[in-house]
């Protein structure tokens, strides 16, 4: 009989709620998303998924035979795959196969891992290749298909993989980049006239947001995260929205548009919330939520950029440390919180 | 009774499977005597018992085995009758294997009880004495750490104690016992509640019970219920929440009360103590049954035996008895675990005993508890900020943990983690939190430690450094102290002798009636004089200007002319005191010493230049070597014109102005020659000249100012010695004349004679010391001078000897006394002195401690004394002169 000494706690729940279950959770809240997004635009969503998988995968274990790390081990904890997944989510269903393999290989290869691997990235990967793709290939990055126009699954196939004939005239604008670009029309105007724009297209955005909204709500629910990061972002671009439309109607999208359009809420619940780049307390993280939110409007309405998801979250990337300093909860038994890093002694 | 009991929430807590259900089911049963039992002298926090038994002592039931060692302590009593076998360091259960004195006693199965102190009517008992009752019966914390509970009991001055909080969450899964306890003895605990309350006189108790634990909350309120008489307070049940780690004495009371410990606090100062029911059960045992702490009730549970439950346990019961009689299956035993699963701590062995804490042993099989998954890499995701109760960040502190940025951890509060293991349990990457902030802590303590010791080391050589410089301080002051006393010293000496100076040319101006310029002249002149002079004699050059010389001879002159003058017409007058008369003839001879200087200076500058030698020889220190050569010389020469006078006369072809010529010449050279000798005579009998007679002796040949100064000073010397000898008689006179009782008119006489004679004394010795003074800066002067003619002379006269001359300076300037050397010389003296007067005032009082006769001793020291005290005089004079 050989008797450990293990220090306490001897019990602990990781068995059931580890980093793998906590992954696998967020995949599951990405079913609905997915579903509404294969129904809306195709094949494309789904085919682009399971390209970016395998390239993730292959890149993870890649890298990570390279830094000699036990592989299965990180495999199994599932980051790579929700990486992928958000990133496959993010660019459009009929975006050609190199710009899946470039973002999601660049995301892992060089926004996770050469920034230290799993918990170690101060910027969300996924954002990363995202904005990457986006200066570097800002046409295929916002060339959406319309809604229930798309090829079927072998044509959308041949037409990713550039494999037959390529097909135009059913892409178009993303609603935000139409937006953005038309502003010699009043907005009655522009929702009448644009493709882009018209009510089968903004339904089509809106029930995919919507699908996301339900399985963030999920996550919320399994207590995965908590409200402080969602609550805050979509708060503040609420806030935000409402100001400016009220102050001036014709210019300014108004509320529903801003949170039922683009990456809101799969930024909400799912970019934003990831818990290695965001601030660490909950107080932090409902100020990081406040500041991507402000950050997303002012880019939508003022920038170059017709959405601006991950611009706003790599900007509070980099605030995230710094509002970690600041925003630490008051101590049982202390008057005050504390703030800031501790004073260097002389 | 009011239920309704307001309860506030702690931030944070988990719900691990409870898993009590296992060893709750049955009554506690009573454990079988063990065969030994082994009770460490460490139990509880504080200092280890103090032993009050011996190996092979039989000791009874209740029997006090050690006792409390100082205020933070506990004592021990023996759990059953029995004999002590062995007192051993033996291995404590603890977290760390620590080992601890144990003792071990065979039991007899007696169990026959000592005398029992019983205090029934606690109630109108004395609070101190139900303390000291508790102090002696070995009550400790039977909740978590064991802390001497009448330490507990006994709060600060100024805190009164408002609410007294019963512990009874028990929020650890798997134990039991206290659940066990409430059940069955709940009249035990409200009873020690009565007690406790005796003693602190609370407004108010509160009792907090986990709402899974509704049993035991049933038992207490019917309890409380049934002793209305003996609560005279409030006391409440209160079912909280069920969650961990409510059961944390902080927490309780945040649960209870609403109120925060504060940071650095103990909840005393809130007004509030808390206490475990085991430990109040045991307070009430102690009070009403005189049973001191020798048993508990301990849960044996796990999967690793078959048959679970509480037991009444023994303290000091091996664990192997209590897991054998629940039947262990040892081939499933993987985790043996004393304490609950999230605070307890693993043990090594079955041999180790149970204590006053040990409120479970839970044995474990490999399937319950699996060694912990490997660590993942922190996710951030805050989980366990969030199941923290103290609300801290344990993901950050992880980082700075890990990474020992101890500085950051600490700003991040991590002393306020009680360690209760809520983070690890949520943590989803399986890091061991709790452990990475105990070592944070350890380390963070070793480097206060070693913070401390650093500092102190500092703060010595701070101090060290600070003594330093005072004493460095303290030493410049004394030395600019003496150089200004010496510096005044000096300017008095010059005012004194510009005041004589004065007084002289006043004199001197009176009778002839002439204005001060005259007297301002004629010291203008006599000065001149005494420099010519002093030129003169100091540079025997060959070429020495006639002309010169004969002015300053006659200047000098007439200074002395006119000093001598004004002496007499000051005579005459009778206006001037003795004191200064004296002065004043002093003054006359110095100018007269100086005219006759100037003028043998002037008769030897005339006599020719073939003498140096002879005028060489008056110089008072010269070099007895060079004297000797310019003497044999001189004799020589002397001898060679005699001979050649003596073939010159007996040839007779010489006429007679060449022989006349001859004959002077020889008889210059013969009086050179015993110049010469003379000079050397005197030059020897002056170097070993002590008595005062020589110098005396000496002053008529002496040509030099600073030979006649050197006379005049010894001379001073002399009749100080006298005028102090004289006054010395008068004294003893005086003294005489007191103790023969002559009459007062007689010893009035005798007492203005003694007076007298103190008053010349010390004018004499005043003047002396100036003397003293100019004498040697004079010397110190001559002493280069001196070399430099000693040289001169050798070289001249014969190359061949040049070796023997050139050693000659350094000899010079040891016999001129050089100053410095000189203040060295009389320090030694002094130091030597005092060395030696100590020795003997040492001599004296081991004398006085033996009982010796010490009157020799007592004279020898005050003569040695004296010696001292004159020895330093001196010395300081000479330092004094040396500064100035």
């Amino acid at each position: 009989m050989s008797l450990l000494a293990i220090t306490s706690p001897h019990m602990n729940k990781s068995n059931t709620r580890g980093v793998g279950f906590v992954m696998t959770q967020v995949i599951l809240a990405t079913v609905p998303g997915i579903l509404a997004m294969t129904w809306f635009f195709g094949w494309g969503t789904l085919i682009n998924i399971g390209f970016a998988l395998l390239v993730a995968l292959i890149s993870e274990a890649l890298v990570l035979k390279l830094r000699k790390r036990p592989v299965g081990f990180y495999l199994k904890d599932g980051s790579a795959i929700v990486t992928a997944l958000l990133l496959a989510l993010a660019i459009p269903p009929l975006a050609p196969w190199w710009l899946t393999l470039v973002g999601v290989a660049f995301a892992i290869i060089v926004a996770k891992h050469m920034y230290g691997g799993m918990g170690f990235n101060p910027f969300n990967p996924a954002m990363v290749a995202y904005a990457l793709l986006l200066v570097s290939f800002p046409v295929d990055m916002t060339q959406w298909v319309l809604p229930e126009t798309a090829p079927s699954f072998i044509g959308t196939f041949q037409h990713i993989f550039g494999l037959g004939v390529t097909f135009d005239g059913m892409t178009s604008a993303t609603p935000l980049d139409a937006f953005k670009h038309s502003s010699n029309q009043t907005l009655d105007e522009l929702f009448m006239n644009t493709p882009a724009l018209m009510a089968e297209t903004l339904v089509a955005w809106q029930t995919v947001s919507i699908c996301f909204l339900i399985g963030g709500v999920y996550l919320l629910a399994r207590r995965i995260y908590t409200w402080h990061a969602p609550v805050g972002m979509l708060g503040s671009l609420a806030v935000m929205a409402l100001i400016f439309s009220l102050y001036d109607a014709d210019t300014y999208a108004p509320l529903t548009f801003h949170l039922l359009t683009g990456a809101t809420m799969l930024g909400a619940f799912f970019i934003i919330t990831d818990p290695v780049t965001s601030a660490t307390s909950t107080k932090g993280r409902f100020i990081f939520g406040i500041g991507v939110g402000i950050l997303v409007y002012i880019i939508r309405a003022f920038g170059n950029y017709p959405d601006a998801v991950a611009f706003a979250v790599l900007l509070m990337n980099f605030a995230a440390p710094f509002i970690d300093q600041y925003s630490q909860p008051r101590t049982y038994g202390h008057r005050k919180a504390r703030k800031g890093l501790p004073k260097k002694k002389d | 009774m009011s239920q309704a009991i307001k309860l506030w929430d702690i931030h944070g807590g988990i719900h691990p499977a409870e898993n009590k259900s296992q060893s709750n089911q049955q009554p506690i049963r009573v454990l079988p005597l063990p065969k030994k039992l082994y009770l460490p002298l460490q139990q509880h926090i504080g200092n280890p018992a103090e032993l009050t038994v011996n190996v092979g002592d039989r000791v009874l039931k209740g029997q006090r085995l050690a006792e409390a060692n100082g205020f933070i302590s506990a004592s021990l009593h023996a759990p059953t009758s029995g004999t002590i076998v062995s007192i051993e360091p033996r291995q404590i259960p603890h977290s760390s294997g620590l080992t601890a004195e144990t003792i071990i006693i065979e039991t007899d199965g007696k169990e026959e009880w000592c005398e029992r102190e019983v205090i029934k009517d606690y109630l109108h008992t004395d609070p101190m004495a139900l303390l000291g009752h508790i102090r002696n019966h070995g009550i400790t914390g039977m909740g978590g750490a064991g802390f001497p509970t009448s330490v507990k009991l006994t709060p600060k001055d100024d805190d009164h104690i408002d609410t007294l909080v019963i512990n009874g969450a028990e929020c650890e899964p798997y134990i039991t016992s206290d659940q066990l306890l409430m059940r069955e003895r709940a009249d035990q605990v409200i009873d020690g509640i009565s007690v406790l309350g005796q003693i602190l006189k609370p407004k108010r108790c509160i009792i907090g019970v986990e709402d899974n634990k509704m049993d035991a909350v049933k038992a207490l309120r019917e309890s409380v219920e049934a002793h209305p008489k003996t609560l005279p307070f409030e006391v409440k049940v209160a079912a909280i929440p069920t969650k961990y780690p409510s059961g944390g004495e902080k927490q309780l009371i945040q649960i209870l009360t609403g109120k925060e410990v504060p940071h650095g606090s103990i909840p005393a100062d809130l007004g509030i103590v808390c206490q475990n029911v085991g430990t109040v059960a045991a307070v009430a045992k102690a009070v009403l049954e005189g049973e001191p702490l020798i048993s508990r009730i301990t849960t044996v549970t796990g999967d690793a035996v078959s048959d679970r439950g509480n037991f009444e346990t023994l303290i000091g019961t091996p664990i192997q008895d209590l897991l054998s009689h629940c039947g262990v299956d040892d081939s499933k035993l993987f985790r043996l675990i004393m304490g609950g699963p999230m605070m307890g701590f693993t043990l090594h062995s079955t041999d180790l005993p149970v204590i006053k804490t040990t409120n479970c042993i839970l044995a474990a099989t490999e399937q319950e508890f699996p060694n912990p998954a490997q660590a993942q890499d922190c996710i951030r995701c805050g989980m366990c900020a969030e199941a923290c109760p103290a609300e801290l960040l344990p993901q950050q502190l992880y980082w700075f943990s890990r990474s020992k940025e101890f500085e950051k951890a600490k700003h991040f509060n991590l002393f306020d983690c009680i360690e209760c293991g809520a983070c690890s349990f949520v943590c989803p990457s399986h890091i061991p939190l709790v452990q990475h902030f105990r070592f944070a802590k350890g380390g963070i303590r070793q480097e206060e430690q070693a913070h401390i010791k650093s500092e102190h080391a500092k703060m010595r050589f701070e101090a060290r450094q600070e003594r330093l410089a005072k004493e460095e301080a303290e030493k410049e002051a004394r030395r600019k102290a003496r150089a200004e006393a010496a510096a005044k010293a000096k300017a008095e000496k010059e005012a004194k002798a510009k005041l004589e100076a004065d007084q002289v040319t006043e004199t001197a101006s009176q009778p002839t009636g002439s204005s001060v310029e005259d007297d301002k002249k004629a010291a203008i002149a006599a000065a001149v004089a005494r420099a010519k002079s002093k030129k003169a004699t100091s540079t025997p050059d060959s070429g020495v200007d006639v002309k010169a010389l004969k002015v300053a001879s006659s200047q000098a002159r007439a200074a002395h002319l006119k000093a001598k003058r004004a002496l007499d017409a000051a005579k005459e007058a009778g206006e001037l005191s003795a004191e200064q008369l004296a002065e004043q003839e002093a003054e006359v001879s110095k100018l007269q010493t100086a005219y006759e200087a100037s003028k043998a200076k002037l008769d030897a500058a005339k006599n020719g230049n073939s003498t140096p030698s002879a005028e060489q020889a008056t110089a008072p220190a010269v070099d007895v070597k060079a004297l000797k050569v310019a003497s044999s010389q001189a004799r020589a020469a002397y001898l060679k014109a005699q001979r050649a006078y003596d073939a010159a006369k007996e040839e007779g072809s010489e006429p007679e102005e060449a022989f006349n010529a001859q004959l002077k010449e020889i008889e210059s050279l013969q009086a050179a020659f015993e110049k010469a000798k003379a000079a050397l005579d005197n030059a020897k009998s002056g170097k070993g000249a002590v008595s005062p007679v020589a110098p005396a002796a000496q002053t008529k040949d002496a040509t030099d100012p600073a030979q006649t100064l050197e006379n005049k000073y010894k001379q001073l010397k002399v009749e100080t010695s006298q005028a102090r000898a004289a006054a010395k008689q008068a004294q003893k006179a005086v003294d005489e004349a007191n103790e023969q009782g002559k009459d007062s008119e007689q010893l009035k006489a005798l007492e203005t004679v003694l007076a007298e004679a103190v008053q010349s004394y010390e004018k004499l010795n005043a003047k002396k010391l100036v003397l003293q003074e100019k004498v040697k800066l004079r010397k110190a002067a001559a002493a280069s001078s001196d070399a430099n003619n000693a040289e001169v002379t050798a070289a001249e006269s014969t190359p061949a000897k040049r070796e023997t001359s050139k050693a000659a300076p350094t000899e010079t300037t040891a016999n001129t006394e050089d100053p410095a050397q000189k203040v060295k010389e009389l320090k030694v003296a002094a130091s030597q002195s005092k060395a030696a007067w100590r020795k003997l005032e040492r001599e004296l009082t081991k004398a006085q401690e033996a009982g010796e006769d010490t009157s020799e001793l007592e004279q020898q020291v005050s003569a040695a004394k004296t010696t001292y005290e004159q020895a330093n005089e001196a010395k300081t004079k000479a330092m004094a002169a040396l500064d100035s």
